[in-house]
């Protein structure tokens, strides 16, 4: 009996130290989430405005560019952005379902992933699809620069009918407590819904020519998709993982708590027991 | 007296500038262009280069620009800028950094792509504009400026 006190006293304390890393993890996903939310708040402007002046611009120049131009879809690739590291809740398990479920819907001959962040590599690794390139280890810190590289590698594949369509599955930010799994399509790009107050449709002149400057711009509008997408995806999992370290902390203590009980009731028993034979022995001596 | 618009350089990392304006001056591919009120609408993309901006009371600000769009519209004009810097935002140690290894890249690099070349040369030229912005003088600095 006296062993399970012991075996108790040692679960204790193993539960009090798994709630020390919770707590302090909790504590460091909340602070990068402020970071997080701030990056992605203040990419925002610059978002809305690219998709504002595309939306004008295809409008009024035509889409006579290859990155506007739909194909039959026979070769589809998705891009999924995970976390590079787990213990984030629903986060991975969140967005890999949907990227998996819109994989099955597609009925593409071929179907690549491009894997964002190592959970979602491994995730299809262990599933066998092929996953045509990797990006892991994107750091918390966000560059432009990284989703430029990403958007490169897809626009230059599709420019070179490698594939012909390119869908990109993210999560949503919304707050601490709810984050939401998007699929949207990369490309060909699909020209934005125009907000109505088009201030006066005069004449729009594209220097030097509307394929110049599509040439220009539809590459960089999708580098900003899939930047606000990385930017998103990245306060999500902060988010998702400060609130699972929440949960996780709240559990310990409830934990510990009961076990507590159980070990006080338990070391009770153990001195009533002693007192006991205290008094046998000693009746036994009269 | 000039009349003022709406002008807003805008990166993917924040709003640089919201304010009104009598004039700017910027290069598109086309060449330099300078933007009064009331001007056509056009919509063209620019390449790195210092900026002008005049503020309402006269005096004159100068932005680094690292490529990006500019769009003229009947209510203002926006630049989309992949980066714009002030010259109290420029990081002088960063730009120094970028120009010395675009430098490097472009002497040793002669037999590299085409591709890689023109990326080089665009880093310096960004660079170089960054310093030109923060006031240093390019011309008493290590001889790379032959390009």
């Amino acid at each position: 009996m006296a062993g399970g006190l012991q075996e108790l006293r040692r679960r204790i304390r193993s539960v009090q130290n798994t709630q020390q890393i919770t707590r302090a993890m909790k504590l460091v996903a909340g602070a990068k989430l402020r970071r997080a939310e701030e990056r992605a708040r203040a990419s925002r402007e610059y978002f809305r405005e690219i998709r504002a002046v595309t939306a004008r611009a295809v409008r009024r120049g035509g889409n006579n560019h290859a990155l506007l131009e739909t194909r039959p879809e026979e070769n589809l690739a998705m891009v999924v952005v995970t976390s590079d590291r787990g213990l984030a809740g629903p986060y991975n398990t969140n967005v890999l379902r949907r990227a998996t479920m819109e994989l099955r819907a597609s009925s593409a001959k071929q179907k690549q992933v491009y894997a964002v962040g190592r959970k979602g590599r491994d995730f299809f690794r262990y599933r066998q699809v092929p996953i045509a390139e990797e990006f892991v280890a994107l750091g918390d810190d966000l560059s432009y620069r990284q989703a430029k590289a990403i958007a490169d590698v897809i626009v230059a594949r599709y420019l070179a009918q490698e594939v012909d369509a390119v869908y990109l599955t993210y999560t949503e930010y919304h707050n601490a407590m709810s984050q939401e799994p998007k699929t949207i399509r990369l490309l060909p790009v699909e020209p934005p819904a125009e907000d109505n107050q088009s201030g006066g449709d005069l004449g729009y002149v594209f220097e030097p020519d509307p394929r110049e400057v599509f040439e220009d711009l539809l590459p960089r509008y999708v580098e900003m998709l899939v930047f606000g997408a990385l930017l998103e995806s990245k306060a999500s999992e902060q988010g998702a993982r400060m609130t699972a370290m929440d949960n996780a902390s709240k559990n310990a203590d409830e934990l510990i708590r009961r076990m507590i009980l159980l070990r006080n009731r338990l070391r009770q028993a153990a001195i009533t027991r002693e007192i006991a034979e205290l008094v046998g022995g000693a009746e036994a001596l009269k | 007296m000039a009349t003022n618009y709406r002008l807003r350089v805008v990166t993917p990392e924040r709003v640089v500038l919201d304010q009104e304006t009598p004039e700017i001056i910027v290069r598109t591919t086309e060449g330099e262009i300078g933007i009064l009120a009331h001007h056509l609408q056009i919509i063209s993309p620019l390449v790195p280069h210092i900026m002008t901006v005049y503020h309402p009371d006269g005096k004159i600000e100068q932005v680094a620009i690292g490529g990006g769009f500019i769009e003229v519209q009947a209510n203002g004009v926006t630049i989309l800028a992949d980066s714009a810097e002030t010259a109290d935002m420029v990081d002088v140690a960063r730009a120094e950094r970028a120009r010395q290894r675009a430098v490097e890249r472009l002497n040793t690099g002669a037999s590299k792509e085409s591709v890689d070349l023109a990326r080089a040369k665009r880093s310096l030229v960004r660079a170089e504009n960054r310093l030109r912005l923060a006031g240093r003088d390019l011309q008493s600095m290590s001889a790379s400026a032959a390009h």
